[in-house]
């Protein structure tokens, strides 16, 4: 039997032991140490609002030229940026470490106005309409392989969308929590009513935008709101 | 005084009174006893002047006449072939060397010599193909033979009872089996494999196969082999038999050694204290003491099956059935070679005489058959057969396991095999050529890319390339040019503008149909841009307008003259 201080003699020798490995683990592995907020997915930038891993996310443009596409522009690239960082040569048997998919509902996204680098982090699903971008998405969903997954229906015609049953926004979100997945999906409006984020792009950009570099470019969002009852 | 007899391992267990002791003892007696009494161990196969025999095999109008073979020497500064070099003589048939001509001479100074000398050229191809010709013709004589030069094979003797039990009787029927490939023949059989091939080059020792019109078959004077047989052979014919032995013949004429014979009878100890260890084992070579090991000839295992089917197949079911059964033989062919397959490939043949191939990467090396068969039936639900499949054929590729270590704070794919069988489920929704990783090509020309499979190997080096090229003064070069990403509308929506005529130009002031209508506020443009102009096919010419609608909508115009426009995009 153990006297009371001995046992805290013992306690605190643990303590102290446990304090020196996590200062080791800690000067090993930073990366793995890092601060991070709770809903915070490593695919955010700096210019970019925190998106939530394991839940949905919908972006939605409040004027026409709100810069949506610039936001994949900056998933893309900093994405790219993160993994030079970590790996500069490319061993594995597959193209990419952390690839990024792209369900594009309609079909338009153009790789020329990206730098070759980011496409090619790119898996890039070119479907047809709003059925076979969802099948996609629930297929990616439930191989839990990819990090981040990005839905783009803004060109899909609003009453394709409005066919597509609410309960798969819902089966979506599910899959997205035990994939751990972050879903960003570019709707033309509000869409979805599970989102656990949901983002209104109010920047309008005109066409002398388009004599500027890209960098200058700043989209705007006024509106953020974590949708926590649904979680 | 019987005890002296013994061999030495009865002798080491002389000691032993166990009944079991003996018992080995007897065995191990009987089983070299036995090994003595199967002599000769190994036969020699060998095609005497191959490079020249097989050019000669299809123009018996030479045989008879002097023939030297010409080749371009390598050049001395590079070591390749070069079509600068001069050429010089190979080989020469004995009809030639009666006319003092020999190997390494000029052609000049060969016809000199003999002025009606026939000078053929070297064809390498003939020579690979023949000598898989005479591989195959040793596999199927025995499995475990060495493939010791070009046209120079040994066979180990030691699987086939029936050839060291009836030597003669074999080496008719091997010979007899041999002249389909009309060639010449020697065959040599002794103790030792070096023994073996020294024996093929003495007349007394070796059974031969000749041609002359028809086969002419003769057996050796002496089937068993003995020193003195080959001890007229000169001293350097030892070179030719391992790569061990280099033995200098200028050192040894010096000692008065000429010829195999006069090597044999030298005391070995005082050998090796004045030549060296190669002459050592040269000695032994010659008492058959020096017993090296063949390095046996393997062919690479093919992992193939395929069947042809009694009846028709009308359904995927009975058909992922047999593929299944297919599957599982070659990974367990695959499992016992310790090797996994990296990719495979299907062949379906259809009742109409269709065929269907395709090849299928794997993500990493696998056998199992499960995931092999999951793999073909993604692919199989994306295609229409024209008619019931008949027959079908598989083959696996073998590669190694590969390791793969995990870090413990890095990302990478939890589970690459199920994000292959993913990919595949969604090329069988989408259909070919709509997923994948976007590449974009070396052209102007707009929506020019190019879509590879994600798992397919010649990414890597692809993006290398392209990392490559970002690693020049043009980093993060954009092909389209513009700050705002476009959106395309694919196919280009061909619409009805109202243009202002007046300039080279002409310039849109309103959009009068399409899903985006009204009047254009602002333009920047005309961007005319062309390309392949050189080509009257390939060759595309267009003038692109950004415009802003009064909604602020802003898009993409190209005009194709004459007035033809079309939406190509829309900034958003």
């Amino acid at each position: 039997m153990h006297s009371p201080p001995l046992k805290n003699g013992i306690t605190s020798c643990r303590a102290s032991s446990l304090s020196v490995l996590r200062k080791q683990m800690r000067e090993q592995f930073p990366m793995a140490h890092e601060v991070r907020t709770p809903s915070s997915s490593s695919s955010s930038s700096a210019h970019l609002p925190p998106f939530p891993s394991g839940a949905l996310s919908e972006l939605t443009p409040a004027s026409p030229c709100s810069g949506l596409s610039l936001i994949l522009a900056e998933i893309l690239r900093a994405d790219s940026e993160h993994a030079h960082e970590k790996n500069d040569s490319c061993t594995s048997p597959l193209l990419f470490d952390e690839p990024i998919a792209l369900i594009d509902g309609r079909n338009s996204f153009d790789p020329g106005s990206y730098d070759a680098d980011s496409c090619s982090r790119l898996l890039w699903i070119r479907c047809h309409d709003s059925k076979e971008s969802l099948r996609c998405c629930d297929l990616l969903l439930r191989d839990e392989n990819l990090p981040l997954l990005v839905l783009d229906l803004l060109l899909t015609p609003p009453k394709e969308l409005h066919l597509i049953p609410r309960s798969s926004w819902y089966r979506l979100r599910n899959l997205a929590r035990r994939a751990n997945t972050s879903v960003l999906i570019f709707t033309p409006h509000h869409l979805i009513p599970c989102a656990a984020l949901q983002i209104f792009l109010d920047s309008s950009f005109t066409l002398s935008a388009l004599k500027k570099e890209r960098h200058e470019l700043k989209p705007t969002y006024s509106h953020q709101k974590m949708a926590l009852h649904n979680a | 005084m019987r005890k002296f007899f013994l061999p030495p391992e009865r002798k080491r267990l002389r000691g032993r009174s166990t009944l079991k002791a003996k018992k080995k003892a007897a065995r191990l007696y009987s089983l070299r006893s036995s090994t003595k009494k199967a002599l000769p161990l190994y036969a020699s196969f060998q095609v005497p002047l191959f490079s020249l025999a097989i050019l000669l095999r299809d123009r018996p109008d030479l045989i008879s006449g002097p023939v030297a073979l010409v080749s371009c020497a390598p050049d001395s500064d590079t070591s390749t072939p070069s079509t600068t070099a001069k050429p010089v003589i190979l080989a020469v048939n004995h009809e030639a060397a009666r006319y003092r001509v020999t190997e390494g001479l000029s052609p000049t100074k060969a016809l000199a010599r003999c002025p009606h000398l026939n000078l053929i050229s070297s064809n390498p191809a003939d020579e690979c193909l023949h000598q898989n010709a005479l591989r195959e013709y040793l596999a199927s004589l025995g499995s475990d033979f060495e493939e010791t030069a070009m046209g120079v094979f040994i066979l180990d003797l030691i699987s086939i009872p029936h050839a060291t039990k009836f030597p003669g009787e074999w080496v008719e029927q091997a010979l007899r089996k041999a002249t389909p490939l009309r060639l010449p023949l020697d065959v040599a059989l002794a103790r030792t494999p070096d023994l073996s091939i020294l024996a093929g080059q003495s007349p007394a020792l070796r059974h031969t196969l000749r041609f002359n019109s028809d086969p002419i078959f003769c057996m050796a004077q002496h089937p068993t082999f003995a020193i003195q047989h080959i001890d007229s052979q000169p001293v350097h014919s030892l070179n030719c038999v391992s790569t061990e032995i280099t033995l200098e013949a200028e050192l040894l004429s010096l000692w008065g050694i000429e010829t195999l014979g006069q090597l044999a009878n030298l005391p070995r100890q005082g050998l090796a204290e004045r030549l060296g260890p190669e002459a050592k084992i040269a000695h032994d070579v010659l008492h058959g003491k020096h017993h090296r090991l063949l390095r046996l000839h393997r062919p690479p295992e093919r992992f193939n099956l395929s069947q042809q089917l009694e009846y028709p197949i009308e359904t995927m079911e009975p058909l992922l059935f047999a593929l299944h059964r297919g599957l599982r033989t070659l990974c367990s062919r695959l499992q016992s070679s310790q090797r996994a397959a990296s990719s495979l490939r299907i062949t379906l043949t259809f009742d109409d005489g269709d065929l269907y191939a395709h090849k299928i990467e794997l993500p990493e090396p696998t056998c199992d058959s499960s995931l092999l068969l999951r793999v073909i039936q993604t692919h199989l639900s994306t295609i229409h057969a024209p008619a019931p499949a008949t027959g079908w054929s598989l083959h696996l590729t073998s590669a190694s396991h590969e390791g793969k270590q995990y870090h413990l704070f890095k990302r990478s794919l939890k589970n690459s095999r199920r994000f292959m069988n993913t990919l595949g489920r969604i090329n069988a929704l989408l259909g070919p050529g709509r997923l994948g990783v976007p590449f974009l090509l070396d052209t102007h020309r707009p929506d020019s890319f190019q879509i590879k499979g994600a798992l397919c190997s010649d990414n890597i080096a692809a993006k290398k390339d392209q990392n490559g090229y970002n690693s020049s003064p043009h980093c993060g070069l954009i092909q389209n040019g513009t700050s705002l990403p476009l959106s395309r509308f694919r196919p280009t929506l061909p619409i009805h503008v109202v243009s202002d005529p007046e300039g080279r130009f002409p310039k849109p002031l309103a959009l009068l149909n399409g899903p985006y209508c009204g009047p254009v506020t602002t333009s920047n443009g005309p961007f005319p841009i062309s390309g392949h102009w050189w080509d009257p096919v390939e060759r595309w010419q267009q003038v692109e307008w950004d415009i802003q609608l009064t909604s602020n909508v802003l898009l993409r115009l190209a005009y194709h003259s004459p007035n033809h426009w079309v939406l190509e995009g829309i900034y958003q």
